[in-house]
């Protein structure tokens, strides 16, 4: 509970720590930067009451991530009708002339959350197939199978990426 | 063709494209505290339908009838809470949280806790549900961007949504609607979460894991913290009464409806002591008994917080009884994983 002073100053430091990375992966998971930016406040004000709790007990870290991921599932299931009736003028097929990165957050949007969640943790965040399991709270079996359908739909969808013009250093 | 470094390499590129602004940290804190005063009020909403015991401790004595019933005397509390805890049943507790502009729950301001419960052999099944979005308008934010997206500001007032379940709760007086702001779409209630109790076993299954997530096995006092936490009314009244005695006291307004529908009705009102955790709220509310059940039927309560920042948080909550001496079967999940180390107790209402 972040009651005294001192909770919230740790909050804040945390929060300033952190801004950055997390709000990169929920722009990620969310395929949009206003969106993962109100995924990500949600996520933080749930930290917020738990502050106590997590910080000391647990991993601010994994919290944040696992409400990052299911905050993202919840809104899918609630909107994706509306998101799948129309194509709005901004989020047009990006392959016909597009950016690189538009082909890239074009394909991510059309995996499931789930398999975009375990691709943005294994492939953006670095997670182990373990740590990711112990994220989903699934088996590391299941977070394997996922990688895998996620990257053979992204190499379908990706066939056309041209990475030429940039030098893979990592 | 892509392959897995490629693919790093592509989201590290997609990730970084944009410019990243600084942390909205004050906005942050605000909306924190916020949240963690609306659990307050929750949780003081929870001590508030119990309340009827604290009611029925007081009107025994005052009840024109004593603890002898006769026709045109009312029932009296005390009794009817102990029947009531004696009896299994079917409820519905919906809260509604009235919110001030600018406060967001992206869920709605409205959740339901509903499900069938055997308070003597403590057995039960209950799912948790949010959404509504019910008294609450669409504004734009401080910083003028408009709240185009699904998450609606909500502040107190503006029209009921016809579509979300239960009643209209009634509040306090409505301030003028804002220039800019209209009123919120209903948001479809969502399931959260599933539990179920067999007596110190408890099982808890979030939805917002995914449908195929797994059980959560909770023990001892987690099974005891998400039971009182996530179904309220249902933990046994007979411990409440106990416990709040002291807090209030009821007045009897009347017998209402004909045959077996006859109703008493009392309301009864208090202020909840303040404790390192939670500040004061008022509570004022209203019981039903059936006369001739003699059963409970629906406890509503109004709970103002004060404290709770600029404005007072008000939560109104509805809980209605039925289908009284239904079994009750509850059957544990063919799989279930325990509790991971160290990880804070889930409750129905904080998965999500």
């Amino acid at each position: 509970m972040s009651e005294t002073p001192t909770a919230d100053a740790a909050y804040a430091s945390f929060v300033a720590a952190n801004w950055e990375r997390y709000l990169r992966v929920a722009r990620l998971l969310t395929g949009d930067l206003h969106r993962g930016e109100e995924l990500l406040q949600d996520s933080l004000v749930k930290l917020y009451v738990r502050w106590r709790r997590t910080s000391i007990r647990g991993d601010p870290h994994a919290y944040l991530r696992r409400t990052l991921i299911n905050g993202n599932i919840s809104w899918w299931r609630r909107w994706r009708r509306e998101q799948l009736v129309a194509q709005p003028p901004d989020h047009q097929d990006p392959r016909a002339g597009a950016e690189p990165q538009d082909q890239v957050q074009h394909a991510l949007r059309q995996l499931p959350p789930g398999q975009r969640a375990v691709v943005v943790l294994r492939h953006y965040e670095d997670l182990t197939e373990r740590e990711v399991a112990a994220l989903l709270r699934c088996t590391v079996g299941t977070v394997k199978s996922q990688n895998a359908r996620a990257l053979a739909k992204l190499r379908e969808l990706l066939a056309d990426y041209d990475i030429t013009a940039k030098e893979v250093t990592r | 063709m892509i392959d897995e470094q490629v693919l790093s390499f592509a989201l590290h590129e997609l990730a970084d494209r944009d410019e990243v602004g600084a942390p909205p940290i004050d906005r942050l804190l605000h909306r924190g505290r916020r949240s963690r005063w609306a659990r307050n009020a929750a949780g003081a909403t929870v001590t508030a339908t119990a309340a009827i015991g604290a009611l029925a401790a007081s009107t025994v004595l005052a009840s024109p009838g004593g603890n002898s019933h006769n026709a045109g005397d009312p029932r009296s509390l005390a009794l009817a809470a102990q029947t009531t805890s004696q009896s299994t049943f079917r409820f519905k507790q919906t809260q509604t949280i009235q919110l001030d502009a600018h406060s967001q729950f992206p869920e709605g301001n409205v959740s339901v806790i509903q499900g069938l419960y055997d308070p003597v052999n403590r057995r039960g099944a209950f799912e948790v549900l949010v959404g509504g979005a019910r008294n609450m308008r669409l504004c734009a934010d401080p910083a003028g961007r408009p709240s185009g997206g699904p998450y609606p500001s909500g502040s107190a007032g503006g029209a009921p949504s016809p579509s979300a379940p239960g009643r209209s709760s009634g509040g306090p007086s409505q301030p003028p609607p804002s220039p800019g702001c209209s009123a919120a779409p209903p948001l479809e209630m969502t399931r959260l979460s599933e539990l179920r109790q067999i007596g110190d076993r408890c099982f808890l299954h979030p939805v917002g894991a995914g449908t195929d997530g797994p059980w959560q096995q909770l023990h001892g006092d987690h099974c005891g913290r998400a039971s009182a936490e996530g179904v309220a009314m249902s933990t046994d009244p007979r411990e409440v009464l106990v416990s709040i005695r002291t807090l209030g006291t009821a007045t009897y307004r009347g017998r209402t409806g004909t045959g077996s529908q006859t109703t008493d009705t009392w309301t009864f009102g208090y202020t909840t002591k303040r404790t390192a955790h939670q500040v004061p709220a008022t509570v004022t509310g209203t019981v039903a008994v059936n006369v001739a059940t003699g059963l409970i039927t629906q406890v509503a309560t109004h709970d103002v917080v004060e404290e709770a920042g600029p404005t007072p948080l008000v939560t109104d909550s509805e809980t209605e009884f039925s289908d009284f001496g239904t079994p009750v079967v509850v059957t544990a999940p063919s799989s279930s994983v325990p509790l991971p180390p160290g990880s804070p107790t889930p409750t129905p209402a904080s998965t999500r």
